[in-house]
């Protein structure tokens, strides 16, 4: 049986300029056994045409490296898609993963699934100049 | 304190994996590990057994391995026995970021990982088996 599960929600863009931000929350623990589940949710996204997307994490309890590699494969068809993928609201330990490979260079990591949405209206794909999330 | 051991044996399969985390919570949990390293530790311990399925046995189910604890006076000792193709994790180091973007994967980074949450990470062969080794060492107090 699986301990992990995704489910989906929309929001508006808080700008209202753009097309409105899918919401994946995590549940769980996200391995090597249940990677497939989220690549397959991420694949939905796209498959639908979403490419504004935010992983919201607050009650993701665990991701191995594995699970990471899910973020890593979707990162540039998402942003080629006119898109970007962001986190939000990680538990500290599951964001020190995410820290010890780098992340937070590459994706922009916040601190609330509302800092995400508004991250949209202020950069599609910059996370060099965005308020990294660096829980204690 | 006298050292104490513990022993699990499983199959080669990604659906054990959450089995071996909560036993190495509970070894942890004795051995006296702060919360933090025993998160480090059990994801050491499930990045190795990720690559055993993987690299030792090609993805195949029907392998088997022992994930084996030892709980000494300043550490926990975690290994990692199979009887796959052999693979040392320290010889196969993580790629650069840029090329992982480039190439939409991941692979070597499980072994970075390993690298960087524990103190010490140990490769032998001995009779057909390999084993992996993983020392987390306990903080000292005051």
């Amino acid at each position: 049986m699986s301990n992990f599960s995704v489910t989906f929600r929309h929001r508006d863009d808080p700008a209202g300029a753009g097309a409105p931000v899918c919401v994946l929350d995590l549940h769980g623990e996200l391995d090597a056994h249940t990677a497939g589940e989220f690549e397959a949710a991420l694949q939905k996204c796209l498959d639908e045409g979403h490419t504004r997307l935010v992983v919201h994490g607050p009650a993701l309890d665990y991701v191995s490296s594995a699970g990471l590699g899910v973020f890593m494969a979707f990162l540039e068809p998402i942003r080629q898609g006119g898109g970007d993928l962001k986190i939000a609201a990680l538990q500290p330990r599951v964001f020190n993963v995410f820290d010890l490979l780098g992340f937070p260079m590459l994706f922009d990591i916040v601190e609330t699934e509302d800092a995400a949405l508004a991250r949209f209206g202020a950069s599609e794909q910059a996370p060099d100049d965005a308020p990294v999330a660096s829980p204690s | 304190m006298t050292p104490r051991a513990h022993r699990l044996r499983i199959p080669s399969r990604t659906s054990c994996l959450a089995r071996v985390r909560r036993h190495v919570a509970g070894w942890a949990d004795e051995a006296g590990l702060p919360a933090a390293d025993a998160f480090a530790l059990q994801l050491a311990v499930d990045e190795v057994c990720a690559n055993t399925i993987e690299h030792a046995y090609g993805g195949r189910a029907d392998g088997r391995m022992e994930v084996e604890a030892t709980v000494k006076p300043d550490c926990l000792v975690v290994s990692v026995r199979h009887q796959g193709k052999p693979y040392d994790p320290k010889t196969s180091p993580a790629p650069p970021l840029a090329h992982v973007v480039a190439e939409r994967r991941l692979h070597g980074y499980g072994l970075h990982l390993i690298q960087r949450l524990v103190d010490e990470v140990r490769f032998r062969t001995h009779n057909g088996s390999s084993e992996v080794v993983l020392t987390k060492r306990r903080a000292k107090r005051g």
